[in-house]
């Protein structure tokens, strides 16, 4: 099991991956990561809300149904942010696959 | 539960997070429950799939930094009456060196977990150098020891070295853990108890 600390910090850059395909809401950010990681509405909030105090990510409101809908956007710390982890991940990705290759030697 | 009772719950338990934090937290889940409705759910749907306010706030509480929490606890207690304040002042000679105590021995558990850890790490290092210096020995003319105790020693610290410091890592990390857990636990007494 993941410990707290490396799950927030993948949840993290996930939630700036899925800013990076485009601008996005709460909603549609949770329902877009669903498919691939488990995160719950009240998981997010603090991602975006530390994402967003560290410069990672700009906030705007747009009109939609005659309500204000936030939305979030990659910003070019955040963008470097995500850039960085996935340089680290490369290394961590080799050695998941030497352990991978040695179970099936099993 | 509907709608507005949610929104009302959790802002009934959100009552120590500063207000600008909590108007922001609120109108997230309002959003949220709009574009869920949006997509089809119904109102009693939506609310379920959130989960309990009580605990969302206690998760949310949790985030915020220990002074905040002092700080919104001591206001929700309302204004100290004049009485509350001539007990406080009257029983400082005893609430305060009460306190004192307590802080330092929580400060003296942390010390002496460290101290374990510091001085463990220190025996590892003994243990290395031993391992190192034994065989000096073989080329100093003074050291009476026979060549092969002399090898023996060095291989024996050198092992003993090598399992301890691969102990040395996971040690610090629970410390770690440990230390975190205390301060989760000190935060809790100032989130306010439901009820």
């Amino acid at each position: 099991m993941l410990d707290a600390q490396t799950k927030r910090g993948l949840l993290e850059n996930c939630v700036l991956a899925a800013l990076a395909r485009g601008d996005s809401y709460g909603y549609q950010i949770v329902k877009d990561l669903s498919a691939f990681v488990s995160i719950s509405e009240s998981t997010l909030y603090p991602i975006l809300r530390r994402l967003e105090s560290s410069g990672a990510l700009s906030v705007y409101s747009v009109e939609h149904n005659g309500r204000l809908r936030k939305f979030y956007r990659l910003t070019e710390a955040g963008r470097r942010q995500l850039e960085s982890f996935a340089a680290d991940w490369t290394e961590l990705a080799a050695m998941y696959e030497y352990i991978r290759g040695g179970l099936r030697h099993e | 539960m509907n709608r507005a009772d949610f929104l009302s719950e959790l802002r009934r338990c959100l009552a120590q997070m500063p207000e600008a934090e909590r108007e922001r937290q609120l109108a997230y889940y309002d959003e949220l429950l709009s574009d869920m409705l949006e997509d089809g759910m119904t109102e009693a749907e939506a609310v379920e799939h959130l989960g309990s306010p009580a605990k969302i706030a206690q998760e949310l509480l949790t985030e915020l930094p220990l002074s905040t929490l002092v700080k919104t606890r001591v206001r929700a207690a309302g204004k100290p009456s004049a009485l509350n304040i001539l007990l406080l002042v009257l029983g400082f000679p005893l609430w305060f060196p009460l306190l004192l105590s307590f802080a330092a021995i929580l400060l003296a558990v942390v010390i002496v977990l460290w101290a374990l850890v510091l001085s463990f790490g220190a025996v590892v290092l003994a243990l290395g150098l031993t391992a190192l210096a034994a065989p000096i020995g073989l080329f100093v003319n003074t050291v009476t020891a026979s060549p092969l105790l002399l090898i023996g020693a060095a291989l024996v610290a050198g092992g003993l070295c090598v399992l301890g410091f691969l102990a040395l890592r996971p040690l610090c990390r629970g410390m770690g853990k440990l230390c975190g857990q205390m301060g989760k636990w000190i935060k809790s007494w100032f989130i306010k108890k439901e009820g």
